[in-house]
C-alpha cells in the first residue's frame, strides 16, 4: 500500500489518492519527486474538480486493469484498437473531451492523451471538409482563391500517390 | 510532442511554492509579450484574457514552441465573440487592467487558493475554455436568444486547443483525411501543413503502420481467359501456363481470352510494368527552409499579424516525392565489379556475375562452413536509390550431383565510396537453390553509389578437395539512381544534400571523367553557399551537380525511350495483324528478349508465333531458352520430334537443364542425353543413356570426360539391376570399376554400324560418330505433321527450308 498524495484543483477541492496512481501523471510524479511528500496538496491550477475527478476514475481503472502495453512500437498509431472501457470513458460531450485532453496533456498522461486523441481523430477521419466545420463548428475563414489553391495542392499530392 | 513538459518553468514555479503572487507575474509578462505581438489586430482585452488562459494552461508544454501563436491570431470565434462581448457589455478593459481589476470577465491565471483575486460566478471552472467562453461573455446575465444563437453557432473548441495538441490529433489521421482537413480553415491547414505532421510519416517507423507499399502500376487484362470451344484453341491453354513465370519474378500476364478482345493497351502492360513504391527514410531533409521555420521567423516578426500563406510544408513535399518512385523492375544498376574477397582462378572473376549467363564468379575454398566472403560493386551513378539486390547463385552441372555454391546468408551494406558504407541491412537467409534470390531493402530508402553483398557461411563443399566455396551466377541490382529519377526536386536535392555528409557533392559535376574517388572533404554549408550566390564560386549548385547528373543518365533513357517506342510500335503491329512488319521490327532493332517473346506467344492467333520462330530461323540467331523451350513443348505436344532433333542437332538451341528434364520426361532418353551434352551436364547425359539402355555409350562418355571430372559411377550403377548386370558383362571381370573402364571400340561400333577392327582404335570411332551425327542433320523428316500445334504453320514451313549453317558463337 503506497502512501496517499493530496491533489488540489484550481477549484480548491482537494482529491485524495494513493501515490502510485497519482504518479501515472508524469508531471505530478516529477513534483512529488522534486519536493519530496508533504501533507500539502499539490495544486494543479489548471484541472477543474470535474475533470480531475474523470482523470483519477481513468487512472484508477487502469491502474488496477494494467493493459498489454507490450507492443513498443513506436508512435504507431490505430485509430481502430481503443478498449472498451476507454471508448466508454470518451463519450462524454465535446467540451468535456477537450478539456479531458488538455488535463491529459498538462499532467501529462500519455495513455489518456492517446485514447482522448484518438477519440477525436475518429470523429474527423473520413470526413468532407464540411461536415468537419459542422462537427466543431468550425468557420470557414479561406477567401474562394486560397481555397482553390489548396485544392490545386491535395491534387499535386493525389497525383503523386497519396497512398 | 517531444517537449511535453518544460522544466524550466516547473522549476520556477516549484521554487516558489507559495508565492503565487510571483507566478502571476511571470505569466503576465509572458502573456504581454504574446499581447504586443498581437498589436492592434485584437484590441479588446477580452480575447487576451481568454486566450492568455488558454496559454496559461498550457504553459509549461509550450513555451518555446512559437507557432502556437499563429493559433491565436487566427482565432476568429475568439475575436467575434470578443467584438460581441463588446458591444453587448459595453465595457472596456485594457489588456493590463484585466489583470488587476475585480470583473466578472477576469480570469486568474494562476487559480492559486490564495489568491486575494476571486473570479465570481465562476465556481467550477477557472481554466476550461468552453466555460470561460460561457462565463466570460455571459456572465452574471441571463442568455439572450442572440446569445444563444451565438453560443449555438460559433463555439469552437478544438480551434482553441494549443497546436502541438492539435498536431497530436492529426499525427493519427491517414494521409486521405489529412489531405481533406486542410479545406477545413486557416488553422488546420497550418496545422496539417506542419513539420510534426509530415515528419514522422517519412520515418522509417511508420513502415510497420502500413500494409500496402507498392503499387503495380500497368492495368492487367480485366477479361477472364475463356474457355476454348475449337480444338485449335486448345494448345493455348496447355502451352501458356507453363511458361508463367519469368526470371524477374513477375508473374506473366495471363493469356488473351481471344483475338477480339487483344487490345494494344492489354499487351502493353505485358512488358511495360512498373511498380510504384513509397518509400522511408530516416536520413534525408528537406533542402529549404520548411514552412514551420519560416512562420516561427515570420511569428517573432513585431506586428505581422497575419502570417497565413499558402505554401506547402517541405516535409509533406517530400513525403508525396518519397511516395511515387516507379521502380520498372530491370535490375541493371550495377556499373561493375569492383572487388571480390577472393577468387578462386583468373576465369571466375567478379565480372562473371555481371550476367545472367553460364559464367560465375568463385571464391577460394575454405576449410569451414562459417567463412564470408564478400563483392563490392560499383552503381550506374554515385547517388542511387537500392531497392532490392538479387542474387543468383551457381550450380555446377558440370559437377556430379550439382551442387550449388549459395551462401548461407547475405548482408547487403551500401556506401558512397568502395570501402566506406553507411548502410548495413539486416542478415537475410539464403536458401541452398540456383533459383533467383531477392533482398529488399525496400521500403527503406537506401542511397549509395557502391553496394557490397556478403555473403556468409557456406553450404556446399567441392566433391574433390572437401573445401567450402561459394559460387554466383549473377548478382543484380534494383533502383533508381538520382539522374533518372523522374522529376523530384524535392527528394533530389535531399538525397544530395545527404550525400554531401560523405563527399564533395561538386565533384559529382566530374563523374563522366572518373574524378568521383575522392577523400570526403568541404562540408555542405560551403556549397549551400555557393548555392545563395547562384553558383559563383568554385562549387557547384545543387541545381547544377543535380542537372549534370541527370544529362549524364540522358543518353540512357533515351535508349530505353527509343526502345520502348519500337516495343509499342511491335504491340500495335501485333494487335492489328502485320505480323511481318512485327517480326521485321524485332529482329532489325534486336529487341528480342523474353518480354517480346511473350507479346507473340499471348496472342491467340496462331499465325503470330509461327512468323516469329520463321524469322528466328532465318536469322541465323541462336534460340534464347525461352524460344527453345517453347518450340519444344509444340514439337513434342504433337510428335514433331524430328523437326525438334534436328534443330538440336544444328547447334541452334540454347538447351538447358530443364529442357533435358522435360524431354526425358517425355519418354526420349537418347534426345535427352544430347541436350544435356550440350549443356555439359555429363551426370544426367549419362543417366539418359543408360535409362535408353545405350551402356556402352555411357561408358564411352564417362571414360572422355572422367579425367576432368571425376563421376560417382556407383550412383549411376544403383540406377536399376538392368544397368548394373550390363555393366558387369560390359567389363568382363574387371572389378574396379572407377579406375580401368574398358572400352570395346568395335563392339560400341557396331551398335551404329560402324565397322572397327581394333577393340581399342576409340579415336575412328568418335570421328565416325561424330560424321554420322553430321548426316543426320540433312535427313529429311519422314512424317510430315499437320496437327493442333500452335507452331504448325512453321512446322510446316520448316519441312521446306534448309536449316542455315549454325553461326559462330
Amino acid at each position: 500500500m503506497s502512501s496517499i498524495v493530496k491533489l488540489e484543483s484550481s477549484d480548491e477541492k482537494v482529491f485524495e489518492i494513493e501515490k502510485d496512481i497519482a504518479c501515472m501523471s508524469v508531471t505530478i510524479k516529477n513534483m512529488i519527486e522534486d519536493i519530496g511528500e508533504s501533507d500539502t496538496p499539490i495544486p494543479l491550477p489548471n484541472v477543474t474538480s470535474t475533470i480531475l475527478e474523470k482523470v483519477l476514475d481513468y487512472c484508477k481503472h487502469h491502474h488496477q486493469h494494467p493493459s498489454p502495453q507490450a507492443d513498443d512500437k513506436k508512435d504507431e498509431k490505430r485509430l481502430d484498437d481503443i478498449p472498451p472501457y476507454d471508448r466508454d470513458f470518451c463519450k462524454v460531450d465535446q467540451p468535456t473531451l477537450f478539456e479531458l485532453i488538455l488535463a491529459a496533456n498538462y499532467l501529462d498522461i500519455k495513455p489518456l492523451l492517446d485514447v482522448t486523441c484518438k477519440t477525436v481523430a475518429n470523429m474527423i477521419r473520413g470526413k468532407t471538409p464540411e461536415e468537419i466545420r459542422k462537427i466543431f463548428n468550425i468557420k470557414n475563414d479561406f477567401t474562394p482563391e486560397e481555397e482553390e489553391q489548396i485544392r490545386k495542392e491535395n491534387e499535386w499530392c493525389e497525383d503523386k500517390g497519396g497512398n | 510532442m517531444e517537449e511535453r513538459f518544460n522544466n524550466e518553468s516547473l522549476e520556477e514555479f516549484l521554487n516558489r511554492p507559495g508565492d503565487y503572487e510571483n507566478e502571476r507575474r511571470n505569466s503576465n509578462s509572458s502573456g504581454g509579450r504574446r499581447r504586443r505581438r498581437r498589436g492592434g489586430a485584437n484590441t479588446t482585452s477580452i480575447i487576451v484574457g481568454g486566450v492568455g488562459d488558454g496559454e496559461n494552461q498550457m504553459s509549461p508544454l509550450t513555451q518555446g514552441i512559437t507557432v502556437e501563436g499563429f493559433i491565436d491570431i487566427e482565432n476568429d470565434s475568439f475575436s467575434s465573440l470578443s467584438d460581441y462581448s463588446e458591444n453587448d457589455n459595453d465595457q472596456e478593459i485594457s489588456s493590463d487592467q484585466s489583470f488587476d481589476s475585480d470583473s466578472d470577465l477576469d480570469i486568474d491565471f494562476t487559480a492559486s487558493p490564495d489568491s486575494e483575486i476571486k473570479p465570481i460566478g465562476m465556481d467550477n471552472s477557472f481554466y476550461s475554455i468552453h466555460n470561460n467562453v460561457f462565463s466570460n461573455t455571459f456572465a452574471g446575465g441571463e442568455l439572450t436568444d442572440k446569445q444563444k444563437h451565438y453560443q449555438q453557432d460559433h463555439i469552437d473548441i478544438i480551434s482553441n486547443l494549443p497546436f502541438e495538441v492539435l498536431a497530436y490529433i492529426f499525427q493519427s489521421l491517414d494521409v486521405r483525411t489529412l489531405l481533406n482537413i486542410s479545406l477545413v480553415s486557416k488553422l488546420f491547414y497550418t496545422v496539417e501543413n506542419s513539420y510534426s505532421i509530415w515528419r514522422p510519416k517519412c520515418r522509417t517507423f511508420n513502415i510497420y503502420n502500413r500494409d500496402i507499399f507498392t503499387m503495380e502500376q500497368s492495368t492487367f487484362y480485366t477479361t477472364t481467359p475463356k474457355i476454348f470451344n475449337n480444338s485449335q484453341d486448345r494448345d493455348t491453354t496447355t502451352t501458356t501456363t507453363t511458361t508463367s513465370t519469368s526470371p524477374n519474378g513477375y508473374e506473366s500476364p495471363p493469356i488473351l481470352s481471344n483475338n477480339s478482345t487483344t487490345t494494344v493497351s492489354d499487351l502493353k502492360s505485358s512488358f511495360m510494368r512498373a511498380r510504384t513504391v513509397r518509400f522511408f527514410t530516416d536520413d534525408l531533409e528537406p533542402i529549404s527552409i520548411d514552412n514551420d521555420s519560416r512562420n516561427q521567423q515570420m511569428m517573432n516578426e513585431e506586428g505581422k499579424e497575419d502570417g497565413f500563406e499558402i505554401s506547402m510544408c517541405e516535409w509533406k513535399k517530400l513525403y508525396f516525392e518519397l511516395g511515387s518512385i516507379k521502380l520498372y523492375g530491370s535490375y541493371d544498376l550495377v556499373e561493375s565489379g569492383i572487388e571480390s574477397s577472393s577468387c578462386d582462378s583468373s576465369g571466375q572473376t567478379i565480372h562473371n556475375t555481371l550476367a545472367n549467363n553460364n559464367s560465375f564468379w568463385s571464391s577460394k575454398g575454405t576449410p569451414s562452413a562459417h567463412d564470408s566472403e564478400f563483392l563490392v560493386y560499383k552503381l550506374e551513378q554515385p547517388i542511387c536509390i537500392v531497392s532490392s539486390v538479387k542474387m543468383l547463385a551457381y550450380k555446377a552441372s558440370f559437377q556430379s550431383g550439382f551442387p550449388i555454391y549459395a551462401p548461407m546468408g547475405v548482408v547487403i551494406s551500401v556506401g558512397f565510396t568502395p570501402d566506406h558504407f553507411h548502410y548495413r541491412s539486416q542478415l537475410f537467409g539464403c536458401k541452398h537453390t540456383d533459383k533467383p534470390q531477392t533482398f529488399k531493402l525496400e521500403p527503406e530508402l537506401v542511397l549509395g553509389g557502391y553496394i557490397r553483398v556478403e555473403l556468409v557461411g557456406k553450404y556446399q563443399t567441392q566433391f574433390n578437395d572437401k573445401l567450402f566455396y561459394h559460387a554466383i551466377n549473377q548478382i543484380c541490382v534494383e533502383g533508381v539512381s538520382i539522374g533518372s529519377l523522374d522529376y523530384k526536386p524535392s527528394l533530389s536535392l535531399s538525397m544530395l544534400q545527404f550525400y554531401s555528409k560523405f563527399k564533395d557533392p561538386s565533384a559529382l559535376v566530374h563523374y563522366s571523367t572518373n574524378n568521383i574517388n575522392q577523400t570526403p572533404s568541404i562540408d555542405s554549408s560551403v556549397i549551400l553557399t555557393v548555392d545563395n550566390e547562384d553558383g559563383t564560386g568554385n562549387g557547384f549548385t545543387y541545381h547544377q551537380i543535380l542537372s549534370k547528373l541527370r544529362s549524364y543518365m540522358a543518353p540512357k533513357l533515351d535508349v530505353e525511350r527509343i526502345k520502348n517506342h519500337n516495343l509499342y510500335t511491335i504491340v500495335q503491329d501485333v494487335v492489328e495483324g502485320r505480323y511481318q512488319e512485327a517480326v521485321d521490327n524485332v529482329f532489325k532493332n534486336d529487341l528480342r528478349g523474353e518480354r517480346v517473346f511473350n507479346i507473340f506467344t499471348q496472342t491467340t492467333d496462331n499465325k503470330a508465333i509461327s512468323t516469329y520462330y520463321s524469322a528466328l530461323i532465318e536469322s541465323l540467331k541462336k534460340f534464347s531458352t525461352e524460344e527453345t523451350m517453347f518450340l519444344a513443348r509444340e514439337a513434342f505436344y504433337d510428335g514433331n520430334v524430328n523437326i525438334f532433333t534436328r534443330l538440336l542437332l544444328s547447334g541452334r538451341f540454347r538447351p538447358s537443364l530443364e529442357l533435358g528434364e522435360f524431354i526425358l520426361m517425355n519418354g526420349y532418353p537418347l534426345i535427352a542425353a544430347e541436350v544435356f551434352s550440350q549443356c555439359q551436364i555429363l551426370d544426367r547425359t549419362i543417366q539418359c543413356l543408360y535409362i535408353a539402355g545405350c551402356h556402352e555409350e555411357a561408358l564411352l562418355y564417362t571414360r572422355n570426360y572422367s579425367a576432368d571430372y571425376p563421376l560417382d559411377l556407383v550412383h549411376f550403377i544403383k540406377l536399376n539391376e538392368q544397368v548394373t548386370d550390363d555393366l558387369n558383362n560390359f567389363n568382363d571381370g574387371d572389378n574396379n570399376l572407377h579406375e580401368g573402364i574398358v572400352v570395346e571400340a568395335d563392339r560400341v561400333g557396331s551398335i551404329f554400324g560402324i565397322e572397327i577392327q581394333d577393340p581399342n582404335d576409340t579415336a575412328t570411332l568418335i570421328t565416325e560418330l561424330k560424321k554420322l551425327k553430321a548426316t543426320l542433320n540433312n535427313v529429311k523428316p519422314i512424317r510430315k505433321y499437320s496437327t493442333h500445334s500452335r507452331l504448325s504453320e512453321f512446322f510446316n514451313r520448316f519441312t521446306q527450308i534448309s536449316i542455315p549453317s549454325m553461326v559462330p558463337n
